[in-house]
């Protein structure tokens, strides 16, 4: 699936196929992205982000009608490839045994960098991450954030034209979590970046997504263009108790989602269901206790849950957009 | 392939070897843990057996044979009264074997009375061992042919006729004794193990250290995080076998230097040769243990494939039990099986003293084997997933 705007892509996937023995892993992933952004790469456990993301860091065997990373041939030996980008790995997979330095210095100088370059890229690497008070310890006794950005800032050592990340910050405290994004926006404007994620807010940040359902992407596009083509409306209902007002709303034929916060209901209309904005305003706010129900734009939860209703529908968001 | 490259990797993996203490206690240990064990448990050495002395004769001949058995220290001689006494003391266990030493005995051996001849029977000495105890009294039929060759008995060509009690004691299976200890008279079993024990190590434990480690690696996500570097497959590949590789050839000298300070057990040939075959046979092990983690997704399954794939090849190669005994099956098996060729050229080189013309052939065989690994291991590894 082409993303708006795009030319001379540095990604261009048509039809990529993964099959780990008779189970398939991706159904044919059309994908095309260009320029220096941030890319992201969303959808349910098991719907293929991890395997797209090796596929496109060169790791894996795939089968496809087009797919060409970087101009290199992801059917044809990838090695090339693999040299030129930055791949960060859902778990550490630096050497624990060795220090930051010292894994550092192997990164670089298996990308041929001379120990000056390493030095001085390393040292301006680990004052962005906050690493390097750290410098001389073994990778091993690093914090899980501290893991992360140490992974980063090697994939980021020999300046790759592409940087792919696997959830970076799962598991990482909210404080290293935006360190790694503050890096990360950075370089949005110099790198590709393509990067998964579960974080709502992080999906936020993303210029582009392309969401992955069963082993295909079923939407792609920005989170704006991606929101403009949710077919839900979602409507705020204030009152003084929240959780009774959502019980009773989900009892409402054409109510599909329901959840309370501290202050006001949130609910979820598809808008095949819908019976227009006023009917439903007018409709809520009959419900008992209710002060007041407004229709409110669509956020990414509304749009991630969107995406995830429709998804089995295979039917690409981006497309109607 | 670049060197600079392939440095780095060397160098990442001895640094990050060199701090895992227990993987350097591991590559310490086995090897001098599997040569202390072998060479003292499985060693075929004969060493005070029990053996019962029926001297029917009772001759200064049949005096001096015993009195020159004693004093090998390899067997006890227990004088026993009669037939029945050697009987019951077999069945029991007192005995491991006895020695039936025939009346006229010293007549017949005496030069003066002339060639034995058919009116007069050349004396026979019947050696009766434990069916029960083959590999004991199998070594202690072909000291005792030995010993006795070494004695005025063997020089009169005094035959000697072995039968096994017990199972197969009705059979009455009757054997002459051959004296097969050309290079090692004194059949002491541990120059036998030490050589041995030197393709145990490199057969099985070489295989399983790298297996799991390559596995290890695999799993921490470091072999991917290489792969997305510009080192390509045959330098990662290098950059974890080699270091490993020169550990165990610094093994195979802390192996050496043990058998020889301990128990006298040095290389009958020429060390740097022994030092130069060993090293190069890791190349079979290092390959076979690259194949399996490739095949492997976790370290206890690669353990597992290395033991049952390992262990049986192992016990076929003439390690412990000689391929000879075999069944003929099993006997050409041995013949693919690496470790069997280079137990045989390290016996060659620790017991015979042989150089490279000697062994040239099984070299060969080995070398064919180890580039077939080798390119086995190689597309093995290099697959992307």
């Amino acid at each position: 699936m082409a993303l708006a705007g795009v030319a001379a892509p540095a990604i261009e996937l048509r039809a990529l196929r993964k099959h780990y023995g008779s189970r398939a892993a991706l159904r044919g992933i059309d994908l095309a992205a260009a320029g220096p952004q941030i890319l992201g790469v969303v959808g349910p456990d098991g719907a293929g982000k991890t395997t797209l993301l090796r596929a496109l860091a060169g790791l894996l065997e795939v089968e496809a009608e087009r797919s060409i990373v970087l101009g290199f041939d992801l059917r044809e030996d990838t090695a090339p490839l693999r040299a030129k980008l930055g791949y960060v790995p859902q778990s550490f997979g630096l050497y624990r045994e060795l220090s930051i330095r010292e894994n550092l210095l192997v990164t670089g100088r298996l990308h041929g960098l001379p120990d000056r370059a390493i030095a001085a890229r390393g040292e301006m690497l680990l004052g962005r991450t906050g690493l390097r008070p750290f410098i001389d310890r073994p990778a091993g006794a690093l914090s899980g954030g501290m893991k992360q950005k140490l992974a980063i800032a090697s994939a980021l050592l020999a300046e790759p034209r592409l940087l792919v990340l696997d959830e970076p910050t799962a598991g990482v405290d909210i404080v290293a979590r935006d360190e790694i994004w503050a890096i990360l926006n950075e370089r949005r404007a110099e790198v590709l970046i393509v990067v998964s994620t579960s974080y709502l807010n992080e999906v936020e940040m993303c210029d582009r997504l392309a969401y992955l359902e069963g082993g295909r992407v079923v939407a792609a596009g920005s989170p704006a263009e991606l929101r403009a083509a949710t077919p839900f409306e979602l409507y705020r209902v204030w009152g003084a108790a929240p959780r009774a007002i959502a019980r009773e709303a989900r009892e409402l034929a054409f109510v599909s989602g329901v959840a309370a916060t501290g202050q006001y209901a949130r609910i979820e209309v598809p808008s095949e269901r819908s019976p227009g904005e006023a009917a439903v305003r007018a409709a809520l706010e009959r419900l008992p206790g209710v002060v007041l129900a407004e229709a409110a734009a669509i956020d990414i939860e509304a749009m991630m849950r969107a995406l995830a209703a429709t998804a089995s529908e295979a039917t690409p968001v981006g497309a109607r957009a | 392939m670049k060197l600079a490259r392939l440095l780095v990797l060397m160098r990442r993996e001895a640094l990050a070897t060199l701090r895992d203490p227990f993987t350097v206690s591991i590559l310490i240990a086995v090897p001098l843990v599997a040569l202390l064990l072998f060479s003292s448990i499985l060693s075929t050495s004969v060493e005070y057996l029990p053996m019962g002395v029926l001297d029917l004769d009772r001759s200064p001949a049949s005096r001096r044979l015993v009195a020159g058995l004693a004093a090998t220290r390899s067997f006890q001689p227990i004088a026993l009264a009669n037939r029945d006494q050697l009987d019951e003391m077999l069945r029991d266990g007192g005995l491991s074997l006895a020695l039936v030493l025939p009346d006229g005995l010293d007549r017949g051996l005496r030069p003066d009375l002339g060639p034995a001849g058919p009116g007069r029977a050349r004396p026979q000495v019947q050696v009766i061992y434990d069916g029960a105890e083959t590999v004991l009294a199998g070594n202690a039929e072909s000291f005792l042919g030995a010993t006795m060759a070494a004695t005025a008995l063997g020089d009169a060509g005094v035959p000697a006729i072995v039968r096994a009690s017990g199972a197969s004691a009705g059979s009455g299976s009757v054997v002459r004794v051959v004296t097969r200890a050309l290079f090692n008279p004194a059949l002491d079993g541990k120059p036998y193990m030490v050589a041995g024990t030197f393709g145990f190590v490199l057969s099985f434990a070489t295989t399983l250290i790298i297996a799991v480690s390559v596995v290890n690696e695999r799993a921490a996500g470091t072999f991917e995080q290489l792969q997305v570097t510009p080192a390509t497959n045959l330098e990662i590949v290098l950059g974890k076998v080699l270091p490993l590789g020169a550990v165990f050839s610094l093994d195979v000298i802390l192996m050496m230097l043990a058998a020889g300070f301990l128990w006298g057990v040095w290389p009958a040939g020429s060390a740097v040769f022994f030092l130069l075959v060993s090293t190069f046979y890791q190349v079979v092990s290092l390959s076979l243990g690259l194949i399996i983690s490739a095949t492997s997704a976790t370290a206890q399954e690669a353990v597992a494939k290395t033991v049952l794939l390992a262990t049986p090849l192992i016990q076929l190669s003439g390690f412990a039990l000689p391929i000879d005994n075999m069944a003929w099956a099993f006997r050409w098996f041995a013949e693919v099986i690496p470790a069997t060729h280079y137990i045989r050229v390290s016996r060659a080189i620790y017991l015979r003293g042989e150089g490279p013309l000697d062994v040239a052939g099984e070299l060969g065989v080995i070398v064919l084997m180890g580039a077939g690994l080798v390119a086995l291991a190689l597309r093995a590894v290099g697959r992307r997933a």
